[in-house]
């Protein structure tokens, strides 16, 4: 899969080795069972697993699968997980990635949903527990950051720059101000697009960071 | 209510809508405004679901388990687990059509609608989470972690824990 897209989008770097699917399975099940605080810790850790630390996705391409999950219904991040693992190991792959971020976290949250009013009762961890609600707000700023940053590559200084700028304004708006629909949001933001075509950029010659 | 009952209301709740919480109204009509939970349960689930680990909108999973013990939070689980497998054809589409410039523009237009969404939603984040100066203080703490270095996600939120125990308690 994957060979008409751009070298910044390609899945992986050249050369990095395609991770086993025991690998796959422990990091999955450690993403599911510690990333504690919802979903923008759970997608900032994704991140981390799969582009920082292992190299097994690029990040325009994490960016891109993020994107892409924003227009299929049910929750964005298992949309996520279901293209990382059709990417590393087909339908097990995404087995496995369904599996192993479901099962940590489904078991928590039921283990949880049993004790949770006897943890809000108590001075202790009530006040940890408000202590960490904060702290995701700003996990949920740094993965808006990169997200945002993500949109903006290649958008330049100049007309398209400017173009662009006011493109996410009017998205901001809309939804802000005057409440319409997200999914119309992103469809209207799509075809305006389609009437705009644009060339595929230019491959950038191999180096450090950008493998041929 | 029965776990085939329950996977299916999850179920269309989580296909007809986008994002974790997007079923939250249809969800809740069927279940409070129907007496089978009341507001505090449906409420108890909710901050289940914010406090556990893995991805928004697992308040579903809290909330069959409420209404049907282990049976009805597999249910939920499976509910919630199939709609976001109509990527694949998404992503296959994207595989063959990206190449196209109307199509890699419109994907692009796309990428930068979702990054005003997301926009939208931080600043609603950010209103519900942060109250004072203090949740302004470990927030920005656990902005600067995630984004300067490359710690563990329970760093930051260990120590946010940590220090609303200094702070609240």
């Amino acid at each position: 899969m994957g060979e008409h897209l751009s070298p910044g989008e390609a899945p992986a770097g050249a050369g990095r080795p395609s991770p086993s699917l025991l690998e796959l399975w422990w990091s999955w099940l450690a993403i599911g069972a510690f990333s504690l605080g919802g979903g923008a810790a759970t997608l900032l850790q994704m991140r981390r697993v799969w582009v920082d630390r292992h190299g097994w996705v690029s990040g325009p391409f994490f960016d891109r699968a993020f994107q892409m999950s924003q227009v299929v219904p049910g929750i964005n991040i298992l949309a996520v997980a279901i293209q990382l693992g059709r990417v590393s190991a087909g339908w097990p792959g995404i087995l496995v990635a369904l599996v192993g971020l479901l099962l940590p976290s489904a078991t928590i949250t039921v283990l949880l949903t049993q004790v949770f009013g006897f943890l809000q009762a108590q001075a202790f961890t009530r006040a940890a527990l408000d202590g960490v609600v904060p702290a995701t707000g700003g996990l949920t700023a740094a993965v808006s950051v990169q997200m945002v940053a993500a949109a903006f590559r290649g958008s330049g200084r100049g007309r398209r720059g400017l173009r662009d700028l006011a493109v996410v304004l009017v998205c901001v708006v809309g939804l802000g101000v005057f409440r319409w629909p997200a999914p119309l949001i992103l469809l209207a933001a799509a075809a305006f697009g389609a009437l705009l075509p644009e060339a595929p950029p230019e491959a950038k010659p191999a180096g450090p960071g950008n493998p041929p | 209510v029965t776990a085939g009952g329950l996977f299916w209301l999850f179920f269309v709740a989580s296909l007809l809508t986008f994002g974790g919480f997007g079923g939250l109204p249809i969800v809740h009509q069927e279940l409070v405004e129907s007496g089978s939970l009341s507001d505090a349960q449906f409420a108890h689930a909710l901050a289940v679901g914010l406090t556990a680990p893995g991805p928004n909108g697992l308040y579903i999973i809290s909330l069959g388990y409420l209404l049907g013990g282990i049976p009805g939070a597999l249910a939920a689980t499976f509910a919630v687990a199939l709609p976001p497998f109509t990527i694949l054809p998404v992503a296959s589409a994207y595989d063959r059509f990206a190449h196209r410039p109307r199509v890699r523009s419109a994907l692009r237009h796309l990428g930068l609608a979702v990054a005003g969404l997301v926009m939208v939603a931080l600043w609603s984040i950010l209103r519900g989470t942060v109250g004072g100066l203090a949740d302004a203080g470990i927030a920005f703490g656990a902005f600067l972690l995630a984004t300067r270095t490359r710690v563990h996600v329970t760093v930051p939120l260990g120590l946010a824990a940590l220090a609303g125990v200094l702070v609240h308690r």
